[in-house]
């Protein structure tokens, strides 16, 4: 064990609206007087102040809905493993990996993420939530002379406080391992447009990333988005269907309430090709007319809600990963993806960590330094055929409101053509 | 806030002594923020905050480190906070042995070093925004919004002390812009580029000049090619280089090299990664750097370390653990997170302008031009040394410069090292550090 970190953190926020604006003001201080301060500051911001000293205007305050009753979640900080069970889980993971072929480092690290979340506004919100997410991320690196591969995966879930005992990291370890030892000595990938099949699970973070962003009110908002006024317009191939699930059994993004209070909602985004909602929170509703979803979502405390996807996943269809590979005489099979980004422009891109050559209908030999390269719009329509074999994956999401939990999911799809980005 | 940190440490104090803990050290990390933003020529997303970080280590009587960081300033907080801390040290590894770093009552450049700072308001901070996006709104028809815009004065205070009673203090200040201009003309695809400013306070910050760099940025793209997909020669801006040698930052960096997650090892030391024309050195104390730290989350003084010297690699960035496993002195590059990280504060990048080796390119031969490299999270794989990002630029041809449509370049990192060709004297600074433009030969870029 190289280090255990705890981590503490207490804080509170308070947002004002006044007609269309909003402020936000937060402070680790949650004493009476550390309330007042913030609470004085966003008056302050927008030229106001508290009439007649008073602290506690006058509204009608739900009666607590309490998710960590109603949902019994309150045993939850009892029925945890303590932490030298996940280190022993940690060691056994890293120990695994010694097995890896030219090894040359390997880390495990995992994490637990207890929040306690109080929502209360102006509007008669007032609930509380408790949160548990758990993760385990390893990493291989492998050398053999100047030839180098790294690779990574991550596990993670929500609401169960037994994930370190059930996980399986034998299938984890064995994974990393024979992607590692297929990319060490994998030729590079010669740069041009292919047809690409993406393999199924964390395949979603393309989705997540061309798509999804885009249909956050957020981003309608700040008019960064070419989806703004597509609501009802097909902007994706005819076999497409997207869902954003604010609650998946145990999923990584799953929340019973987001962090305004909302009960979460399960979200269709776009049937058979056509734009049919957008995410949207308190604000995106207030400036874009959306209705909100349950999807204002934050890191925490010193960030403002914003809307943010939750389980977003690409529904499955009817073909099989053979259907595909079949259908392409020379293309590129995705099968582990790294991260992506997308940008105001809707145009992406994203690392692929494990590739290979498709070759008259069959998968090849494996190719390496590939990058998916693309505008939103456009690899939305090329997204033809969609696999029956849909699995989710645990990731990070970084944007306006920090770094939240979610999960990207989707079965093999094929895409019609892509750039791809190589060294030769 | 000096008091607040008086009563802080004598809390540590009692609540050590309570818990029988005689050896801990803390660093505290105090941040003051307002910030605004326009749209629509009205102001939005309007955000102050006011924040305190602790993070605390304590050692066990077997020697062991545990570490932890709180938000929670109250008595009972900072209790929990030594409790948890105290046990998760018994798992830290018994072969590791942290201690104290040995500079940290060395003395530096002042004991509470401060830096000139001057309140503003958060309406001032809202109207600069509002003026920055209209001038950029009103610059060009083909700009319909600013999707990207901040403006911010952040201040900030840090102190670290600990049990052999080492004290540090400083404050500083910065204020900081940027803005992303959303431009698109008719029948095609929208283009987006941008700039940001940083200066000690809002009132030495160049806000407009910002936003009129940025409608510049954004004019010189609007009319673009694709570029066909191949080897070419390149060029770095400043930004665009200092980026990469960030994200590659671990083959100077002596935890990541114990960790094995780094391009180099301990032989890598005194051996030619580029050509001999190229200096890097970190630089915290430089002038030019906002917001410097005199001293680092060890309380180690920071100091200017050359790196890469003539092309050579000269010296690695030490917490106070790894410099005790390579027998050197801590370098003043320490960040208490998970575990003892090292970190650069400020690169230097410029010419060695002894160098024989060097000749001038000819700049009229077509090369590419590279602005800004983007998406640095997805596209550099550090431990394997590779790149394929995206990034903005031209291709130039003479006197001729181009817009590249969109595009990506691809290489591994000690290959475009070795492949350097010319580092141009004139350095720029710029937010993250100073640089020149660097000429690199060979590298593969692909059109979208």
């Amino acid at each position: 064990m190289t280090s255990v970190s705890p981590s503490l953190t207490l804080g509170a926020g308070i947002r004002l609206f006044k007609g269309t604006e909003d402020c936000y003001v937060s402070t680790n201080d949650i004493s009476f007087n550390g309330l007042k301060k913030i609470l004085e500051k966003a008056l302050d911001i927008f030229n106001l102040q508290i009439s007649d000293n008073r602290i506690i205007p006058e509204i009608n305050l739900e009666p607590l809905r309490d998710y960590g009753v109603l949902k019994n979640k309150n045993n939850w900080l009892e029925a945890k493993p303590p932490v030298h069970e996940i280190c022993e889980t940690l060691l056994a993971c890293n120990f695994k990996q010694q097995n890896t072929k030219h090894l040359h480092s390997s880390t495990t690290s995992g994490f637990r993420d207890c929040q306690e979340v109080l929502v209360a506004s102006s509007d008669g919100i007032f609930a509380r939530d408790i949160r548990l997410y758990q993760s385990l991320s390893a990493q291989v690196s492998c050398l053999d002379g100047q030839h180098r591969a790294s690779c990574h995966k991550r596990i993670g879930d929500s609401g169960n406080a037994q994930f370190y005992e059930k996980m399986n990291i034998n299938n984890l370890t064995e994974e990393l391992a024979e992607t590692a030892s297929n990319m060490l000595h994998a030729e590079f990938v010669t740069s041009g447009n292919y047809p690409v099949v993406l393999a199924n699970q964390f395949g979603g973070v393309i989705f997540h990333e061309a798509c999804g962003h885009l249909l956050e009110t957020t981003a309608v908002q700040r008019n960064s988005t070419p989806f703004a006024n597509k609501k009802h317009e097909k902007i994706a191939h005819h076999n497409l269907t997207a869902w954003d699930e604010g609650f998946w059994e145990n999923g990584f993004g799953s929340i019973d309430m987001d962090d305004e209070g909302m009960p979460s909602q399960k979200t269709l985004l776009i049937e058979n090709g056509v734009l049919r909602n957008f995410l949207s929170d308190r604000t995106g509703h207030l400036l874009t007319g959306h209705p909100r979803t349950g999807s204002g979502r934050r890191q925490n405390y010193s960030y403002a809600p914003a809307s943010r996807m939750r389980n977003t996943y690409i529904a499955p269809g009817n073909f099989t990963k053979e259907d595909m590979i079949s259908s392409i005489d020379h293309g590129i099979y995705c099968k582990s993806l790294g991260g992506g980004s997308v940008s105001s422009t809707g145009d992406f891109n994203f690392a692929v960590e494990e590739a290979w050559l498709i070759e008259n209908g069959k998968i090849t030999k494996p190719v390496k330094g590939a990058t998916l390269i693309g505008q939103a719009p456009d690899v939305m329509q090329k997204i033809s055929m969609s696999g029956n074999d849909l699995q989710i994956s645990a990731g990070f999401c970084g944007s306006v409101s920090g770094s939240i939990y979610v999960t990207v999911g989707q079965p093999h799809i094929k895409v019609d053509s892509i750039a791809v980005g190589g060294r030769s | 806030m000096t008091h607040f940190i008086a009563t802080i440490q004598e809390e540590c104090k009692n609540i050590s002594a309570l818990l029988n803990i005689n050896k801990y050290d803390v660093f505290v990390a105090i941040k003051e923020d307002i910030a605004a933003s326009a749209k629509d020529k009205n102001p939005f997303a309007l955000n102050a905050s006011s924040r305190i970080f602790v993070t605390l280590r304590v050692w066990n009587s077997e020697g062991q480190v545990g570490i932890t960081n709180t938000s929670n300033l109250t008595h009972d907080g900072l209790v929990l906070a030594f409790e948890v801390a105290l046990n998760s040290a018994q798992f830290c590894n018994t072969s590791t042995k942290y201690d104290f770093s040995p500079l940290c009552l060395d003395p530096i450049l002042s004991s509470t070093a401060e830096i000139e700072s001057q309140s503003t308001s958060i309406q001032e901070l809202a109207q600069a925004a509002v003026e920055c996006e209209s001038a950029i709104l009103n610059a060009h028809a083909s700009i319909k919004s600013v999707p990207y815009n901040k403006i911010s004065q952040v201040f900030l205070e840090h102190c670290y002390f600990n049990s052999l009673n080492a004290f540090r203090h400083q404050k500083t200040s910065f204020s900081h812009c940027y803005f992303y201009p959303l431009a698109q003309e008719e029948n095609k695809i929208p283009r987006q580029l941008g700039h940001n400013s940083i200066a000690n306070n809002f009132k030495t910050l160049s806000y407009l000049q910002c936003a009129q760099t940025a409608i510049e940025k954004t004019k010189n793209h609007l009319n673009y090619e694709k570029v066909t997909t191949g080897k070419y020669m390149v060029v770095f801006s400043p930004e665009a280089f200092l980026d990469l040698v960030g994200a590659f930052s671990n083959f100077f960096n002596a935890q990541n090299i114990l960790d094995k997650k780094s391009l180099s090892t301990t032989d890598t030391m005194n051996t030619q990664l580029s050509s001999d024309f190229l200096n890097i050195m970190d630089s915290p104390l430089h002038e030019a750097h906002i917001g410097k730290s005199f001293f680092d989350e060890e309380g180690t003084p920071t100091r200017e370390l050359s790196i890469l010297e003539n092309g050579v690699l000269k010296n690695f960035i030490h917490t106070s653990y790894t410099a005790q496993v390579f027998g050197t002195k801590p370098t003043g590059h320490t960040a208490l997170g998970s575990k003892l990280t090292a970190h650069v504060h400020f690169l230097r990048i410029f010419a060695n302008k002894d160098s024989q080796n060097q000749q001038e390119p000819n700049k009229n031969s077509t090369h590419i031009y590279i602005e800004n490299v983007k998406a640095l999270h997805a596209g550099i794989n550090a431990l394997q040394g590779s790149f394929s990002l995206p990034f903005d630029g031209f291709i130039v041809n003479g006197e001729k410069r181009t817009s590249i449509e969109s595009a990506t370049i691809a290489g591994d990192f000690l290959t475009l090292l070795k492949n350097i060709i010319y580092v141009s004297p004139l350095e720029k600074v710029t937010s993250s550090g100073i640089c020149t433009d660097i000429w690199v030969n060979d590298l593969s870029v692909t059109g979208g």
